[in-house]
């Protein structure tokens, strides 16, 4: 009974995500900035059912909403939604972002809500302090680096032959300066997901014996790494910005994807069994 | 230039580290890509190669040339490069004094701490200086990491101890499962000895949690005595002991025609979806008979793997007999043989007797470790520093020109120079309306 609550509260902030994804569309689509208002606030609305039923979850099964699709997708929504929430509020000209963010969103904890809810009692070898860095920095990582593309994204939009600006898109940054912050963002993620990598090896050599075995996710983990290296070399070193940057930004983005999701799907790996 | 040179040039290019790391992740695709072979091996055999080390070697003498050449020029650098952006008038009467005092006491209330270039009439202050070592902070936790895998690959040694409760181990290779160690590695026999007390094992839903008690010996005395598990393994000195696995020995007595012998089957564990399985496949020595046996601890909760629970409360064993005779291959019998019990086969009889668990520890000295730990430490600081430490350096110059006062500024900020130039934009228009307003007064 008490998971149907929990249940419940998660098929309410995914109408509340769909709302907002729909207001951000349309206010992207029509340049109506009030609509953008209305799907930051249909987004905060959201997040509210969603840290409860988060809440709810780790008080019953006594660990983080780290284990399964059921949890890990709708926690790495949850967080990424707060680091947009907190990104859009400190600079409320990057709001538009969320015409990207806000649809990913919804498909992503629509993703978890149709997968199994069921409970999964917490292996003794997770209950450690570097599991939760090593879940916590993950997160980070993914809400950064999603961030990072949403801009990257916008960059080539705005940036593009042919863009009328009107509306709000007038009060949007010069694409410069969004270029910029994609770089920002891009670094930032570049050192999560360098703890998260860190954090998990002290883990699994503490659990396992091992801090490296080469797991198809501990590797795609390490790609990802390079591959966002590679993209800050680029930039540092060989000149690299603007519309190649953010283009090879948006590729690393969907790699990262490849790595948190499509892995524990079409590998076998130590992680299969918690992801899946 | 000398060849020397242009091999020195080559090995610390930017553009060698970048064709490196695409050439590193390239075969971080290949080795983990599961559906190629490569003859017998499997793509993983990529990491374990010459090929691989070298690629990583060619990386880790690039950084080593790339660090020298930073620290060169950072050390070097007398002075920032300094770019003058703006200018605008002042008009009134000023003198130098009074417009340093000025500017001192704004960037004072910004909460910089400023200072006149010697001999000039330039003020400036600056922010995060230590951010200019970020990258070399980075690429020294690099070179640190790699220095760390190398000593690994080279001094490391693991070692897989088989026990049962109540065995002594004694640290000799010949008494290890199996044992790895690096080319360089030396092996001083008798570092320390184990004496296994007991497994302690707490059932679970979805298996046995077990955990050896064992005693560490150093020279004939008990040092410490230590619950070893998955989580909390057994440090002393380089030495690490880590929990590996666990299941169960059978003993069984076989008799086949008349002659009667003991038969210890140790069965390995195996992780299934939903459960943990204990079982065996073996052929009998000299016999035309298969054995497939698989141990369930609890009858009770047999039939529904997800629910059974693990603790032996009527633990029975499922034999499933093969025979393979004159070309033919069938199964003869299939069966379960509860604890003392006893199931007849062909021409055999094989009898249930008792069981009793194992475990197997790993041994590991890992010198490298710590200095890649320390590397990541270090290179993710240079990072943090890299991108949230990002420094700053504004002067403001007085200026005479035809007569006119006016006041130049500029400055230097390492990255986000779009940001920085409107930043300082903002800054001059914040100043001339500073000095407008000391004129009104």
């Amino acid at each position: 009974m008490n998971q149907l609550y929990e249940i419940g509260l998660h098929w309410a902030s995914v109408a509340f995500y769909a709302i907002s994804a729909c207001f951000f569309v349309y206010g992207f689509v029509f340049k109506k900035e009030r609509a953008l208002k209305w799907g930051v606030a249909a987004a905060v609305a959201g997040l509210i059912p969603h840290t409860m039923a988060l809440a709810l979850r780790w008080y019953y099964t006594g660990h983080g909403p780290y284990l399964r699709r059921y949890e890990v997708y709708s926690s790495d929504v949850l967080i990424g939604l707060v680091v947009f929430t907190i990104v859009q509020w400190r600079k409320t000209t990057l709001r538009p972002l969320g015409v990207i963010i806000m649809p990913a969103s919804f498909l992503l904890i629509g993703m978890a809500v149709l997968s199994s809810p069921e409970i999964r009692p917490l292996p003794e070898t997770f209950q450690t302090f570097w599991l939760f860095v090593h879940i916590f920095f993950a997160k980070l990582a993914y809400g950064s680096c999603l961030i990072a593309t949403a801009l990257a994204g916008f960059y080539l939009l705005v940036n593009r032959s042919g863009f009328q600006s009107g509306g709000w898109t007038s009060k949007l940054p010069e694409p410069m300066i969004i270029d910029e912050l994609s770089y920002k963002f891009t670094g930032f993620g570049f050192i999560m997901i360098g703890v998260m990598i860190a954090a998990g090896a002290i883990w699994a050599n503490d659990a396992w014996g091992r801090y490296w075995a080469w797991d198809p996710v501990e590797t795609w983990s390490l790609i990802s790494w390079v591959i966002y290296g590679i993209y800050l070399h680029l930039r540092r070193i060989h000149g690299w910005k603007g519309t190649k940057a953010a283009w090879y930004n948006i590729a690393s983005f969907a790699l990262l994807l490849f790595t948190i999701f499509g892995i524990g799907l079409l590998y076998i790996s130590n992680h299969s069994p918690y992801m899946n | 230039m000398t060849a020397k040179k242009k091999v020195l040039k080559f090995l610390s290019s930017p553009v060698l580290a970048l064709s490196t790391l695409v050439l590193i992740a390239f075969l971080l695709v290949v080795g983990s890509n599961p559906w190629i072979k490569f003859g017998y091996q499997d793509t993983q055999s990529i990491f374990h190669s010459w090929f691989f080390l070298t690629v990583i070697i060619v990386l880790f003498v690039n950084l080593l040339l790339c660090v020298y050449q930073q620290v060169i020029r950072l050390l070097n650098r007398k002075e920032w490069p300094l770019n003058f952006l703006k200018e605008f008038d002042i008009n009134r009467q000023l003198d130098v004094k009074q417009f340093l005092g000025t500017v001192r006491n704004y960037a004072a209330g910004k909460g910089y701490k400023s200072q006149v270039l010697k001999g000039t009439e330039i003020i400036c202050w600056e922010k995060k200086r230590l951010g200019i070592w970020a990258a070399v902070i980075f690429h020294v936790g690099l070179i640190i990491i790699c220095i760390g895998v190398f000593t690994e690959l080279g001094f490391a040694f693991n070692g897989r101890i088989g026990m049962v409760p109540g065995q002594l181990f004694e640290d000799r290779l010949g008494s290890y499962l199996s044992a790895e160690a690096g080319p360089l590695h030396s092996h001083k026999e008798g570092a320390f000895s184990l004496y296994l007390h007991e497994i302690k094992m707490k059932y679970k839903q979805t298996g046995v949690f077990a955990s050896a008690d064992a005693s560490l010996i150093e020279s004939g005395t008990e040092v410490f005595r230590q619950n070893i598990a998955a989580g909390t393994p057994l440090r002393f000195k380089l030495w690490n002991v880590f929990f590996e696995s666990f299941g169960y020995y059978i003993k069984t007595h076989l008799t086949i025609d008349d002659r009667e012998f003991p038969l210890d089957v140790g069965l390995s564990t195996t992780f299934q979806k939903d459960y943990e399985k204990y079982s065996e496949v073996f052929r009998l020595d000299k016999t035309p008979y298969w054995l497939n046996i698989e141990f369930i601890p609890d009858r009770t909760s047999y039939t529904n793997h997800e629910n059974r629970s693990y603790e032996p409360i009527q633990p029975f064993i499922n034999l499933i007999v093969r025979k393979t005779e004159n070309g033919k291959n069938e199964q003869i019998y299939q069966g379960q043989i509860p604890l003392g019990g006893t199931a007849g086969f062909d021409r055999a009889k094989l009898k249930f007797e008792e069981f009793y668990p194992w475990i197997t520890l790993n041994a590991k000295m890992e010198p490298g470790l710590y200095i890649i730990y320390v590397g990541f430490v270090i290179g993710l600081t240079g990072l943090g520093l890299l991108y949230l430490w990002v420094p700053e350096y504004i002067c403001v110059k007085w200026l005479e020109k035809e007569g006119i006062l006016k006041v130049a500024i500029g400055g230097y900020k390492t990255k986000y120079k779009k940001e920085f130039q409107l930043y300082l934009n903002e800054f001059s228009k914040e100043l001339a309306e500073l000095l407008s307003k000391e004129d009104r007064s």
